[in-house]
């Protein structure tokens, strides 16, 4: 069909009105965090607010850095969350090759029961974990909170694999088998590698997931050593007095290792989201 | 494929982290409103360990998730030896069973020159037994713009009719300015400082032994009329119906509001960052309610140290809390605060420099002596906490501001709720 010319006039306007509104809608809080943390705490209660910092600083930034543990915490949540990255990515793989491409009883149950793992709300677990927790004598230690992490990581990693590994052509295990392969070493060689980019969407939201988890964090941590930076966050609230512009700055700098993943990352995401919701 | 998978268990394995070393004495601590205070507590901490040969774990936690992580280590039977609460929650902790007595490290401090402030005991006393050490004292004084006053060509309000013609100036004079910044939304401070209101009305929640909801009376009703009123009429904005507790903090700090009455957070935001409002501003008592019954009301409160009684350092855990409380060194730490926390030592209050070198101070000593604790006009009980932890009182300043109900109804409703709440 021929477009007319209003059509073609019409068209790039309207979708530049679209991409700027999502752009500010997307990209308003960050603004606003980051000019936030570079303003004083004067001017953070300034009325009017202001647009942009009148007088910059990086007083904040500097709190932040050099004069709390922030730094240590987000070290901590980098453990955590890559120790957890790692041990879903490598348990989702084993548990959903079998639900993808074998035939055995309970297969779906088995597949919907994943799910239902991933769906249990942390504010109902966290009590039950902490008794667990508690139990093996892992309260306050990153490896507890790293076994709290994988309830919720695990299922979903399984959960996403699973889609992804049916996009993968049956015919490619079934060479293998005829090649003399084992069914681990179909997995390892032949799948795994063809299922890169389902695999580093899944460990990109686990990685996510770890960093950006806050209740668990709070209630099962506690102590400088061990503490996430969700919670050291919850520091700077006290009372009724928050300290607005270290707020901001910390949230700055605990962006900017997922971004730049997210960044690196972005080929590998959109292939991997793709595949996986277009065939699973 | 084989490199990768040895290269990302090594990581894995250097990642893994270990678990940590239980400390002998374990103490939660609320934030004492400045970093450096904090430090220094935890500091006191260690030196305290290494004095009595014991490793301590001084472990600040934000007030906004303490209530939780309690919950579920009591529940998990890993009730830390020493924590530390807001004054109320003695209460329920203690109803829960859970809390030692402490009564002889409250002999000791009330043995200190001038005692103790009375006022902040009864909120730590369960049963006839101290089940928690109040160890600072809150006030809630009301903060006023001397600026915008004299504006208006008005003084300090003394009373509440006159704070209420002050605010109606002020709006006048400026209709963008917040006159009169009480929260009604469902904030903890809503529900204190409605309380303080109807308090000074000469309105109370329960009979002097707390057995008995008093509630509904004509004092009580007057209260909420004049939040109704003055609501109504604008000095109270209808933007305070979605404040959280950093609401009237927030319309202060802004210079968007001419009253406030909050504890001296405010003030000490004001005195590291803006010395023009700072200069601006006075700290008077609450404006008294009308009538014979009518008073100055404020709530005082405090943060108190408790003690598990399944601690396995009794011995230990009271040793931290006379150390602690060792006047010479808690003075630093309230020193160290700069003004948020009152010392529970009236001596230190006449003695420090802190307080009796700044006029701004000068009323704070006799708010906590007559202040009143929740529960008023009785003794705090497990049953004013339930009813606080409810948010009854501010649910139904909302059915009267946002439903449409009368004062009347709405204080039936929250006597009828009161009532509903009251623990066997």
């Amino acid at each position: 069909m021929v477009q007319g010319r209003t059509e073609r006039l019409i068209r790039p306007i309207a979708t530049a009105i679209g991409v700027v509104l999502a752009l500010l809608w997307a990209l308003a809080p960050i603004y606003w965090i980051v000019v936030t943390s570079l303003k004083t705490s004067r001017e953070v209660y300034s009325s009017p607010p202001t647009l942009y910092p009148m007088r910059p600083t990086f007083s904040n930034f500097e709190a932040a850095l050099f004069k709390s543990n922030f730094l240590q915490f987000v070290w901590n949540s980098a453990q955590v969350a890559i120790a957890v990255t790692l041990i879903s990515a490598a348990i989702g793989a084993l548990a959903a090759y079998p639900v993808a491409r074998m035939r055995f009883r309970g297969r779906s149950v088995a597949a919907r029961t994943i799910v239902t793992a991933y769906l249990l709300p942390p504010s109902l677990l966290f009590i039950p974990l902490f008794l667990v927790l508690q139990s093996l004598g892992l309260m306050n230690t990153k490896l507890g909170l790293i076994i709290a992490y994988l309830t919720f990581t695990v299922p979903f990693c399984t959960w996403m694999l699973i889609g992804y590994f049916r996009t993968i052509p049956i015919e490619l295990d079934e060479a293998a088998v005829m090649d003399g392969a084992s069914r681990f070493q179909t997995l390892t060689r032949v799948v795994l590698p063809i299922a890169i980019p389902g695999l580093a969407v899944v460990a990109l939201f686990a990685f996510t997931h770890a960093w950006n988890e806050f209740l668990y964090a709070l209630v099962f941590v506690h102590s400088n050593d061990t503490k996430t930076f969700t919670a050291g966050l919850t520091g700077l609230i006290m009372g009724d007095t928050f300290i607005w512009g270290q707020l901001m700055a910390s949230s700055v700098i605990a962006i900017v290792p997922i971004l730049i993943i997210y960044i690196v990352a972005q080929k590998y995401i959109v292939e991997g989201l793709a595949a996986g919701s277009v065939k699973g | 494929m084989k490199k990768l998978v040895i290269a990302l268990l090594a990581t894995a394995a250097f990642m893994l982290p270990h678990g940590v070393q239980a400390a002998d004495l374990t103490i939660w601590a609320l934030q004492a409103f400045n970093q450096k205070a904090d430090d220094r507590i935890t500091e006191m901490a260690q030196e305290f360990g290494r004095e009595r040969g014991i490793s301590v774990e001084y472990t600040i936690v934000p007030a906004n998730v303490l209530n939780e992580r309690l919950a579920a280590a009591i529940q998990g039977g890993a009730l830390p030896d020493v924590f530390m609460q807001v004054s109320p929650q003695v209460q329920y902790y203690a109803n829960l069973g859970v809390t030692m007595p402490l009564g002889d490290i409250l002999a000791q401090m009330r043995s200190v020159e001038g005692g103790v402030y009375e006022s902040t005991v009864s909120a730590v006393m369960y049963d006839g037994k101290a089940l928690g050490i109040p160890l600072e004292v809150d006030v809630v004084p009301m903060f006023a713009r001397k600026d915008l006053l004299q504006e208006v060509g008005m003084n300090l309000p003394t009373t509440l009719e006159e704070l209420r013609a002050a605010s109606k100036a002020i709006l006048e004079k400026d209709p963008t300015i917040t006159a009169f910044g009480h929260p009604t939304g469902t904030a903890n401070d809503s529900e204190t400082l409605t309380r303080m209101i109807v308090w000074s009305f000469g309105g109370a929640m329960f009979n002097p032994d707390g057995t008995q909801v008093t509630w509904n009376s004509a004092e009580t009703v007057a209260g909420y009329q004049f939040i109704a009123d003055m609501f109504a009429e604008g000095t109270i904005p209808r933007s305070t119906l979605s404040w959280d507790d950093a609401g009237n903090n927030t319309a202060y700090q802004t210079g968007r509001a001419a009253f406030i009455m909050n504890p001296p957070s405010v003030y000490q935001w004001m005195v590291d960052n803006d010395p023009d409002l700072l200069a601006d501003t006075a700290l008077i008592p609450i404006p008294r309610g009308p009538g014979e019954k009518g008073r100055s009301a404020t709530m005082i409160s405090s943060f108190a140290w408790m003690v598990s009684k399944d601690t396995k350092r009794p011995d230990d855990a009271k040793a931290w809390l006379t150390y602690f409380f060792e006047p010479k060194r808690y003075e630093e730490v309230i020193n160290t605060v700069g003004g948020r926390w009152l010392p529970i030592y009236p001596a230190l209050y006449t003695s420090m420099p802190l307080f009796k070198d700044n006029p701004d101070f000068a009323q704070l000593g006799e708010m906590a002596k007559n202040g009143v604790v929740d529960g008023y006009a009785g003794p705090p009980t497990a049953w004013a906490s339930a009813v606080f932890n409810a948010k009854v009182v501010t649910q139904s300043i909302q059915r009267m501001l946002v439903d449409g109900e009368s004062a009347d109804a709405a204080v039936a409703w929250a006597t009828a709720e009161i009532e509903k709440l009251k623990i066997k």
